[in-house]
């Protein structure tokens, strides 16, 4: 076992050279996590503002009639409601002003930050259905916690390993996600019913999220109005999308390019099906689209004319 | 011998067990729990169906008017923590019904006891895409809660 893990973390080379040992990369890597911290302040910020995809704080203080609390928030149940709502509020600015500034000085800051981020997604998740947005920010911040301390000596390449784990956890989550859309594809083809591979697949898809929200999304009226084989197509591409992922691990040239087509995933998603996903581009966009390996600059579409470069 | 170009063994290994405990954790509601998905890991279950003909419950509320409206199918008066609450309450009443033919619900439930005017315990049924694109819908009511 140790020694596959060691095989494992010996294997990402970029250009002959381990991609853990590269000042370049070091330096982005750093300048990325800052705009991790700093994002995350930002998700702090619009939560007490009304303009969010988050539940309003006064509607979360008025609603305790409807608490059911997840794991993460059990404890609010042995405190007043509204002191208990007011100090998750608290904690979650204090900590990401704190570590917006102070990531690289100490450990226990990005503990805090990962420990209010989870109590936000928990206290939202408490009302009957959980949300998904927060889900990755809040497991990057869980990976980031592992980082050493700036004054450690191996703290270069542990930093460029943390981003790498980052990497790793979100393509596989993707990867695993879009196999159970194509399992679910397998499954309602051997049951006779309407799946993915029908021109309404993804229609239907749609109509549903919008008979629950009440909302009608960007495209879908084209979507009922002109269904047609493209429709699959467009559908399966965005699952093979998600399925695919895990693959480009190791393959670092392509990891900007498939940030930028999982955030364009995510933006087909909005736009047809719904959900907003919008927190989640955050992790992606940061570790994936502009990852620190395999490219001495920022531009995505030098990326993209290199895959035609020899 | 300086090894700090290898990194901290403690990092390399802690990402990797972090990596299995998250997966463990995703899966164990999946295959060996209840379903229920553990926060923050994913379950990998959201849009994994295309979902078809729908038998929804809800409530239908007639108010003193007559004016008959739900109170979670185009009810705009809803915030989204309502909404949420709603929607995973309903979904049980339903689970409930498919299995008992009944369910337990009164006039004394603290949701319908501030409902003023009756109250009709519903399926609405139909196809997502006619009922986006024409409103129509088929309606049943199972039971007068109120």
């Amino acid at each position: 076992m140790k020694n596959l893990i060691d095989i494992v973390w010996n294997k990402p080379v970029y250009q002959g050279g381990s991609i853990f040992n590269n000042e370049t990369h070091y330096s982005k890597g750093s300048t990325l996590i800052s705009l991790f911290y700093l994002f995350v302040f930002l998700i702090a910020f619009q939560s007490i503002t009304f303009n969010s995809q988050f539940p309003s704080w006064s509607e979360i203080v008025s609603s305790e009639q409807y608490f059911i609390p997840q794991w993460g928030s059990l404890w609010i149940r042995y405190f007043d409601w509204k002191t208990a709502i007011r100090l998750i509020y608290i904690l979650l600015i204090g900590s990401s002003i704190i570590g917006m500034i102070f990531w690289r000085k100490s450990r226990l800051v990005r503990v805090l930050v990962s420990l209010s981020l989870f109590q936000f997604l928990s206290l939202v998740s408490s009302f009957g259905s959980v949300d998904h947005y927060l889900h990755l920010l809040v497991t990057t911040s869980l990976l980031l916690i592992i980082l050493p301390n700036e004054n450690s000596k191996t703290y270069k390449v542990d930093l460029l390993k943390v981003i790498f784990g980052i990497q790793t956890i979100i393509l596989s989550i993707y990867s695993i996600s879009g196999f159970y859309k194509l399992l679910g594809i397998v499954k309602q083809l051997k049951w006779g019913v309407t799946s993915a591979l029908s021109p309404t697949g993804l229609t239907l898809q749609s109509t549903k999220t919008s008979y629950f929200s009440g909302n009608e999304y960007f495209f879908q009226s084209l979507l009922v109005d002109h269904q047609g084989y493209w429709i699959p197509i467009l559908h399966i591409s965005g699952y093979l999308v998600e399925f695919l992922s895990i693959f480009i691990l190791f393959r670092i040239k392509l990891h900007r390019i498939w940030g930028l087509a999982l955030v364009l995933f995510h933006l087909g998603i909005a736009l047809t099906v719904g959900p907003d996903f919008s927190i989640h581009l955050i992790p992606i966009a940061i570790f994936i689209m502009f990852s620190p390996f395999g490219s001495k600059q920022y531009d995505l579409y030098d990326d993209i004319k290199s895959i035609f470069r020899k | 011998m300086d090894k700090s170009h290898l990194g901290s063994k403690v990092v390399q290994y802690g990402v990797s067990a972090f990596i299995c405990l998250y997966f463990f954790l995703a899966f164990y509601p999946k295959y060996l729990g209840n379903q229920k998905e553990i926060i923050p890991f994913a379950l990998f279950n959201l849009y994994t169906f295309i979902p078809y003909d729908y038998s929804n419950f809800d409530l239908q509320i007639t108010d003193s008017c007559g004016e008959a409206y739900f109170l979670m199918y185009k009810n705009d008066h809803l915030n989204a923590i309502e909404r949420k609450y709603f929607f995973a309450w309903l979904n049980k009443i339903g689970e409930e019904y498919r299995q008992n033919k009944e369910v337990k619900l009164d006039s004394s439930h603290f949701i319908i006891e501030n409902i003023e005017g009756k109250v009709d315990l519903v399926r609405i049924s139909g196809d997502y895409i006619e009922t986006f694109s024409t409103k129509s819908y088929q309606i049943e009511i199972l039971k007068q809660i109120k």
